[in-house]
């Protein structure tokens, strides 16, 4: 492969809420990229900050109370943190697209969908309804929707959970975006429909060539899809590389946690001794364990674990992992195995 | 949707039924009837009132003339007025529509100031327009009508002797009483029209004052609710603008409710509408309606209760077409 360029680079991103209780620091300095055609996993446990990411992204988040309080996400060497609304708006739909976890919800029920895809064509392409209302067709037909032509007409009430998906990544897609954000596309979905929604992604990215951020809870959709890893931990990313070193040879013992705690098809059931659910609970965002937020969970922690926020370093191949300790843990690992 | 219609008309009957029923026996717990000044009066001799009780029925049991009565409606025909000698018809017609004329301003009015205040509100939460807002709209919602028509009154009178002391100007700059001026007949129908508007505006206000306070601050509910939604993030990250979000996106289904109700609230300002008109001498309903109340003019007031039930009808009619036209969830079922 030519050497990749950067699409997005997310540096230091802060995104807090302003609450009654206090400041909660959802996102408080994550950095990842992502190159043109890749895709990027962001897992996580809920409440890790990966919707709010993704969101500071298209710079929707509510204002007040969430404000952007740190970083810069360059998007073809552009800070979007900068951007003004208007511009942003340009963006939005056009060179960033999104879709989210709710098909039930995400589409407007007063609208046909044909409308509701067609919308986003006339703003951005200067289009007229009708040439429009044509594309928007098409988009149904690509997203392998039978019956496009009347399927346009349809209202979101009249589809199931599996075609409304289809048509939000249609509408996503219609504008023919750079970079599609997908914040757990196919979790409402059961799991034929989400193999498909999964299967048409892949499909659709080889042939307009966009990167996809793809947030997901589900590690086997990560192997599935992903080139590349981010894991995050309350509002910071812990480890991110390729899908192959993080799956096989994960360094953070969060990581470790997470893998364990999900059956594995790559690992023969005689290595995977049994299934274990990582203890405790995800931390409260409005306080936050001192130093390293996982340290009240982590089975390798040391009392200097406790005092200061552990750095994000390269442990070789660009694999970077957020552990004080993870050189002796990988020794000690090995020595085991 | 045609044996839908079918269907709500034919449940409205027992209603009706009762409704009249009820109005009737109530009529009857009046002491007297009337005849009852003629009697007192010792210049009617009792055949003439033994002639009269029967040419108007008077003589016969309750039950009966309430039976005679159904008859006639039946035959579209709402009876006679004991007063005037008149058909029923042609004392409740005029004011009717004059009251229509006023209630339809004021509805109106009503949409007009309350869907853009409601969703400046709701858009502009907790700021001091949105505040200012919710205090005048509790002021609209406790004010009694025919109390803030007086002091609408007493302002417009003290504005003009503001211009006649500064501007040598001594015309008051709305009416405040009647609902043409007096050269009405001579008058274009273009210039009736804007007349008859004119005279409107004030009381028109006034009836909807409750009504686009209590909107205001319902539509402001609905379009929090609705802007926190998930198709509203979608439309979102479509890049449209926020004028685009607010009333294409959240607004046509936050007013769903209020079509829906649309039927409901003319009834509801035609009664609102009554103590105006006695303030601002509007002919309309209720003037008419006390002054065959005191006279016991039984089957006029029977007349303005069955068309007030009628219009209450083709009220709820209208608002489930509208709705079907504005939900396509309830279109398609
Ligand atoms: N509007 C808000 N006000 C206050 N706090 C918020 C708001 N939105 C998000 N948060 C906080 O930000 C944190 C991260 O939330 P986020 O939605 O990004 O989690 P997530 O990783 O997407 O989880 P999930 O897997 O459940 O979707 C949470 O602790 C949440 O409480
Ligand atoms: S820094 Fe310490 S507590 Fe945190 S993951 Fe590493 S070993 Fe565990
Ligand atoms: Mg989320």
């Amino acid at each position: 492969m030519a050497k990749s360029e950067k699409l997005l680079d997310v540096r230091g991103l802060k995104t807090y809420f302003d609450t009654d209780e206090g400041t909660v620091k959802a996102v408080d300095g994550v950095s990842f990229h992502i190159d043109k055609g890749e895709t990027l996993a962001v897992v996580g446990e809920s409440g890790s900050g990966k919707s709010v990411t993704s969101l500071s992204i298209m710079r929707l988040i509510p204002t007040p109370p969430g404000r952007i309080a740190g970083g810069e996400m360059l998007f073809n060497g552009q800070d979007l943190v900068k951007k003004s609304e208007r511009e942003m708006r340009q963006i939005r739909g056009n060179d960033i697209s999104m879709i989210f976890q709710e098909p039930m919800t995400s589409l407007n029920p007063v609208y046909t969908v044909g409308d509701q895809i067609a919308e986003a064509i006339v703003l951005h392409q200067g289009k007229t309804q009708k040439q429009a209302m044509k594309m928007a067709t098409e988009m149904l037909e690509l997203v392998g929707i039978p019956e496009p032509a009347k399927r346009v007409k349809n209202y979101p009430h009249q589809m199931s959970g599996g075609m409304r998906q289809r048509v939000m990544i249609a509408m996503a897609l219609s504008c023919g975006p750079q970079l599609l954000i997908a914040d757990e596309p196919t979790t409402a979905l059961d799991v034929t429909i989400q193999a498909q929604i999964l299967e048409l992604m892949k499909k659709l990215q080889n042939e307009i060539g966009m990167s996809i951020l793809f947030i997901t809870h589900d590690l086997g959709v990560v192997a599935e899809i992903a080139d590349r890893v981010v894991v995050m931990y309350a509002g910071r990313a812990v480890e991110e590389g390729d899908v192959v070193p993080i799956f096989t040879k994960p360094k953070m013992p969060y990581t470790m946690g997470l893998l364990n705690s999900v059956p594995r098809v790559d690992k023969a059931a005689v290595h995977q001794e049994r299934l274990e659910a990582i203890p405790g609970n995800v931390p409260n965002p409005l306080y936050l364990p001192e130093g390293c937020a996982f340290h009240p969970r982590c089975k390798f922690a040391i009392e200097q674990c406790k005092a200061a926020i552990p750095d994000l370093v390269d442990s070789g191949n660009g694999h970077m992992v957020r552990c004080i300790r993870w050189d002796e843990i990988q020794k000690e690992q090995a020595v085991v195995a | 949707m045609i044996p839908y219609i079918i269907r709500r008309i034919i449940h409205l009957i027992p209603t009706f039924i009762g409704a009249t029923l009820l109005a009737f026996i109530i009529s009857q717990l009046v002491p007297g009837d009337f005849l009852n000044s003629m009697r007192l009066s010792p210049d009617v001799r009792p055949e003439t009132i033994a002639r009269l009780e029967q040419s108007f029925g008077l003589d016969k049991p309750w039950y009966t003339q309430y039976f005679l009565w159904m008859g006639s409606l039946l035959r579209f025909d709402l009876g006679q007025s004991f007063s005037g000698n008149q058909p029923v018809s042609a004392v409740i017609t005029k004011p009717i529509i004059n009251s229509l004329i006023l209630v339809g301003i004021s509805l109106i009015m009503l949409y007009a100031v309350a869907i853009p205040l409601g969703v400046f509100s709701a858009v502009r939460q907790y700021s001091v327009a949105d505040q200012i807002i919710s205090a005048v709209s509790y002021f609209g919602l406790a004010i009694p009508n025919f109390f803030f028509a007086q002091v609408l009154i007493l302002c417009i009178f003290l504005f003009r002797s503001f211009t006649r002391e500064y501007f040598d100007y001594n015309q008051l700059i709305l009416p405040v009483a009647q609902m043409t001026s007096s050269n009405y007949d001579t008058l274009t129908a273009f210039g009736k029209f804007k007349d008859v508007l004119w005279h409107a505006l004030m009381p028109a206000f006034v009836v909807a004052t409750s009504g686009i306070a209590g909107l205001t601050r319902i539509l402001r509910g609905q379009m929090i609710e609705q802007l926190s939604s998930d198709y509203i993030r979608t439309a979102r990250s479509k890049g449209l603008d926020e004028r685009k979000i607010n009333y294409k996106h959240a607004l046509r289904i936050a007013i769903i409710p209020f079509v829906a109700t649309i039927g409901a609230l003319l009834p509801g300002l035609i009664g609102g509408a009554g103590l105006v008109e006695i303030v601002v001498s509007w002919p309309g309903i209720t003037p008419t309606l006390l002054q065959a109340l005191t006279a016991q003019d039984i089957y006029v007031v029977l007349g303005f209760l069955i068309i007030s039930t009628l219009l209450l009808m083709i009220g709820n009619l209208i608002s489930d077409l509208l709705l079907a036209v504005v939900d396509p969830r309830i279109r398609y079922n």
